[in-house]
């Protein structure tokens, strides 16, 4: 009987410790990273009124800047996968709007205001992951 | 007016989803087809107004595209946010609706409104 109840429990400790040692923890500057990305991808969205050529050093500076989140996020390991996912998902929305952006030379307002918008939002999911990850206890 | 056309690409739309979750995930098709009109009624509200703009050229294609584009980045994040293997396929079902809300959309924008600004590139 004892070893009944004594089995599950020592299972459920090992699965939690297990848990604990592999699981992304939260970081401060990935958050951070996260927000200022932001920022800088609504600030080109912005820019889009101009023409393409005009601002396409800043575009390519900000893919640069991608690029260095993508690689700071693969180095967190392996578990932090859905992370660099997303990075690798958002990366493929800024190219998605550069190459719109060449084509078009300059958006409308009012689509700048609308992707604003869905901008914001897909960012929120790359915030929201980050929050949920394990914070350490002080 | 946009109510009419939105009200005809809800209709289309949800009858090809159909086909495609027969096509695509036929043991689980009852649960895809849920699924795809609630992925066609999340975003009805941001389709009703794009639509809208659509057809007073307020929007070109291209800008169209690229909005409806973000809703399928949407459905993968959000399938990354549950990370599941069964998350896998409904995110590649979900993909598949939003193609078939676009396509829907601008052919009927297309036939009511008549030709677009601009091409798709």
């Amino acid at each position: 009987m004892k070893k009944q109840i004594i089995l599950p429990f020592l299972w459920l400790l090992f699965s939690i410790a297990l848990l604990s040692c592999s699981a992304v923890k939260y970081a401060e500057s990935s958050q951070a990273s996260n927000k200022r990305m932001q920022d800088l991808t609504i600030a080109m969205v912005e820019k889009s009124s101009q023409s393409y050529a005009n601002n396409a050093l800043q575009v390519t500076a900000l893919k640069d800047s991608f690029i260095t989140v993508i690689n700071t996020e693969k180095a967190r390991g392996k578990w932090n996968l859905p992370t660099v996912n997303m990075w690798n998902q958002m990366n493929g929305v800024v190219t998605d709007f550069e190459n719109a952006w060449k084509a078009q030379n300059t958006f409308s307002p009012v689509f700048i205001d609308e992707y604003k918008q869905r901008v914001n939002k897909l960012f929120d999911y790359i915030i929201n992951l980050e929050d949920n990850k394990i914070k350490s206890q002080n | 007016m946009p109510q009419t056309i939105i009200k005809d690409i809800l209709t289309d739309a949800t009858s090809q989803i159909a086909v495609l979750a027969e096509s695509t995930v036929s043991k689980y098709k009852k649960q895809a087809v849920t699924d795809g009109k609630k992925i066609v009624t999340d975003m009805k509200n941001d389709l009703t107004r794009w639509v809208s703009m659509l057809e007073d050229r307020k929007l070109t294609t291209v800008e169209f595209e690229l909005l409806a584009k973000s809703y399928k980045t949407q459905i993968v994040m959000n399938g990354l946010l549950l990370a599941g293997l069964s998350e896998i396929r409904a995110t590649e079902f979900g993909v598949g609706v939003l193609n078939i809300v676009t396509d829907v959309a601008l052919k009927l924008v297309e036939k009511t409104a008549g030709k677009l600004l601009s091409p798709t590139v």
